[in-house]
């Protein structure tokens, strides 16, 4: 799709682009936030039958940096990645971005909120959410009637 | 009937290097600042544990190499999945010559910080100019 739009010269996709310019020009004075399209950090989320996990890469940040809140079957991660500041030197290049994020995601069960565990070790977080009773699975037997 | 086995291929003078192992590879994001003495990398590489770092020069190139302990098992499935976890690799080309001794490295919460000090010769020095 996105091959389709750079040959696309249609006056809407102009329109689009130039919004797009507009956009980026009054945002970049402002502290930077990486934009992963649903937002920063990038997470991945696996579960078992008992335990949700939830992963991301926090690089720089330590547990002061960092939080996690837990309501209900939300999770948000919000925080703020600081980097050194150098006043006498050149900059050759500038990769990484700072400043405050916060992401919040919807989970498919609700939450044992005070059964939360986060741990942030080498710049990973990983948030372990324990699922409540009545969303973990159950087998049921069936019967031959 | 033609042969149909492996045919001697021509290599484009450009060819991309190949890899052996193939496990994902990652490139960090690195900030490059240059002071008077020395050339300050900072890398993000995050889930790499200081033990796990590879920096090496060789003729005039830096290489940074992380290598990452899988945190998952490798048949994990995924609900929702945006990044990969995978080894880190970087080079850079550095034309000023450097003091190779006194490179060092700090590791900190998958922030890598690396000072790499320029040679004698290399350092920038302030000429003072005579009013005359």
């Amino acid at each position: 799709m996105l091959a389709r739009l750079l040959n696309d010269f249609s006056p809407l996709t102009r329109l689009h682009n130039e919004m797009n310019r507009l956009l980026e020009d009054f945002f970049e004075d402002l502290p930077t936030v990486r934009s992963f399209g649903a937002g920063y950090p990038a997470v991945n989320l696996w579960e078992d039958a008992d335990q949700a996990y939830l992963e991301c890469e926090l690089p720089g940040m330590s547990m002061d940096d960092v939080e996690v809140y837990v309501t209900g079957n939300e999770v948000t991660i919000s925080g703020q990645r600081k980097i050194a500041d150098h006043p006498q030197a050149n900059w050759h290049r500038r990769e990484r971005t700072s400043g405050r994020f916060s992401r919040t995601l919807s989970l498919p069960w609700e939450i044992d909120a005070d059964k939360v565990q986060a741990k942030l070790q080498d710049g990973v977080l990983t948030v372990t959410l324990p699922k409540c009773e009545s969303c973990k699975p159950r087998k049921v037997q069936v019967q031959a009637a | 009937m033609k042969p149909t086995g492996i045919q001697k291929q021509p290599t484009s003078a450009t060819g991309t290097p190949e890899r052996i192992d193939q496990a994902a590879l990652y490139t960090p994001l690195v900030d490059i600042i240059e002071t008077n003495d020395a050339f300050i990398f900072q890398a993000d590489l995050p889930g790499v544990k200081p033990g796990d770092i590879d920096i090496s020069f060789e003729n005039g190139v830096l290489t940074i190499e992380g290598r990452v302990q899988p945190r998952q098992k490798p048949e994990q499935q995924y609900i929702w999945q945006e990044y990969g976890v995978g080894n880190f690799h970087r080079q850079f080309t550095l034309n000023t010559p450097i003091n190779v001794d006194q490179i060092r490295a700090e590791l900190k919460n998958g922030e890598l910080t690396l000072t790499v000090p320029k040679a004698e010769h290399a350092r920038t020095r302030k000429i003072e100019i005579k009013a005359g």
